[in-house]
């Protein structure tokens, strides 16, 4: 599995228990906006930024939020990954 | 847009350079975006050269706010307020801010876009003597400043009767002299609420007279379009608070007639203490929680916190429509409270503990004594203010569509402005991010 995917997989189950994600929500995919379909608020874009850098270790800069990419699960997974060391999620938690 | 017309003016700067106040002079060259690091204060500056340039500079913790738009022939448009530059004919999707602590070098004819960070907390945790002797030293600067800063304005304190706004009014009185203490209850409570009688005791601790703002439900909502747009804005959180202000505003600005106002007075606030505290807590009225917060304790709590008074503009923005000046002391001295350790920030007695440390009997014994109601954004009178708005039925979800609507916005767009309490800025050229 690559990182991307094992980052994207992560994200999505971190998701879909923080935000009470139906399995059955067909409109929830990784490329669905995940602030403009609503799937998650303002308080729930700060828990999500602590659960990647907790995850994987990593330090999320204050504009990542803004970057496009940003606004859907592949894309998030995309960043993480580029943050990531090439030893990448070694020593996760 | 679909806002009612109202009037903004700049918000006023409050900049210290060296040993002494800080003005921008027109017709210099304009200064480099490193420059900022050696500002202090709450300030959102534009300045201009005559070979086309721009430094975009906003104080460290983002107090003052700052939007920018560039306009096809590469004139830079800025402004404190959203609205404004919507009103001027730019898109939303054209705005972007500067965020805190940030510098902005620009020049669309130079293609020069550069953004760079002159001023960030550093949440490095000192042991109870150092803090206590931190903190002192940087109170003592910010009114030692501020008296030299406000002299010959007519002075205001918000006063809730509770630590932040009175360790405000207490160091208020000895550094800067005569104010009035101003505060806020919401009418027909039955008879006088225990933040009044706090203030009150505050005021009289002080021996300054206390002037008593209320308001009915209706005249609260009354005040809501106002307060959406001037305090930049839906979050539940922010607009209860915002309410609040928006009625002492109103208040003030009618005692002192319209020929008050020059210079305009100024309130000092205890806000921004709550974020360096990590001292906010949901609030449930009726079965449903507001002020929703991410799950999160301790220091990465006042991380977000403080990271998040970037976005909204519930002090300066409210009180600057009524001609008022804002300054947040606890802002200007943040960088000591940035050294609590994140463990103290658990227990729920911390803010206590440290004022007394800090302020010692300065503080009236009861005020230390007062049993914590609802440490909701610096005012336990919100939750009467949630009361008034809520029983209308306005939600979270109508605050939203509201703003979205006097803004003439989708509301799908206010998903891109605000996020995880940030106002949005990019590091990359609008010019460019639009070919991207």
């Amino acid at each position: 599995m690559t990182h991307v995917e094992e980052i994207a997989r992560d994200l999505e189950v971190f998701l879909r228990r923080s935000f009470l994600i139906p399995d059955d929500d067909a409109r929830f995919t990784r490329q669905a906006n995940l602030w403009e379909e609503g799937y998650v608020d303002s308080a729930g874009v700060v828990e999500t930024i602590v659960h990647l850098e907790r995850r994987w270790r990593v330090r999320l800069p204050d504009e990542i939020v803004f970057d496009p990419r940003f606004n859907h699960v592949s894309g998030i997974a995309d960043l993480v990954a580029s943050l990531l060391l090439p030893r990448g999620a070694d020593g996760a938690a | 847009m679909n806002a009612p017309a109202l009037s903004t003016r700049r918000v006023t700067d409050f900049v210290w350079l060296g040993q002494a106040p800080w003005r921008a002079s027109a017709g210099r060259a304009a200064p480099r975006p490193e420059d900022a690091s050696s500002l202090w204060g709450q300030f959102a500056l534009h300045e201009r050269d005559d070979a086309g340039g721009h430094v975009l500079a906003r104080d460290r913790l983002g107090v003052n706010k700052l939007f920018f738009a560039v306009t096809a022939s590469g004139e830079v448009d800025s402004s404190n307020f959203l609205f404004d530059l919507l009103q001027r004919g730019h898109r939303l999707g054209d705005v972007w801010s500067v965020p805190s602590g940030h510098a902005l070098a620009l020049s669309p004819s130079r293609g020069e876009y550069r953004l760079h960070r002159h001023a960030a907390l550093d949440f490095a945790e000192s042991d109870e003597q150092a803090l206590v002797a931190g903190i002192r030293a940087a109170l003592a600067t910010t009114f030692e400043r501020l008296a030299t800063l406000l002299a010959g304005r007519r002075l205001f304190v918000t006063l809730s009767g509770g630590l932040d706004s009175t360790t405000v009014a207490m160091l208020a009185r000895e550094h800067l002299g005569e104010f009035t203490a101003v505060t806020f209850a919401m009418e027909g409570g039955g008879g006088e609420s225990d933040d009044l009688r706090h203030a009150r005791l505050a005021a009289r601790g002080a021996g300054v007279p206390l002037e008593v703002v209320t308001a009915t439900p209706d005249e609260l909502a009354e005040l809501l379009d106002l307060v959406l747009l001037h305090g930049q804005d839906w979050r539940d959180f922010n607009v209860h608070c915002g309410l609040v202000n928006a009625a002492i505003g109103r208040r003030l600005r009618q005692r002192l007639g319209p020929d008050g106002g020059s210079p305009a007075p100024v309130l000092l606030t205890g806000d921004s203490m709550n974020e360096l505290m990590a001292d906010y807590r949901p609030v449930v009225y009726k079965g449903v929680e507001y002020y929703g917060l991410p799950r999160l304790a301790g220091a990465q709590l006042r991380r977000f916190l403080v990271s998040g008074l970037d976005a909204g503009d519930r002090e300066v923005g409210i009180f600057n429509a009524f001609g008022l000046d804002t300054v947040q002391p606890y802002a200007l001295a943040a960088e000591a409270y940035a050294a609590v350790p994140g463990e103290r920030l658990e227990d729920p007695r911390a803010k206590q503990e440290l004022v007394r440390l800090v302020m010692g009997a300065r503080i009236p014994e009861a005020i230390y004594a007062r049993p914590k109601l609802r440490a909701q954004v610096g005012s336990h009178d919100v939750g009467g203010t949630l009361a008034a708005i809520a029983d209308r039925g306005i939600d979270a979800a109508a605050l939203r569509r509201r703003f979205a609507d006097l803004l003439g916005v989708e509301e799908r767009e206010l998903g891109a402005l605000i996020r995880g309490g940030r106002y949005r800025f990019s590091l990359q050229a609008p010019w460019e991010a639009a070919q991207a």
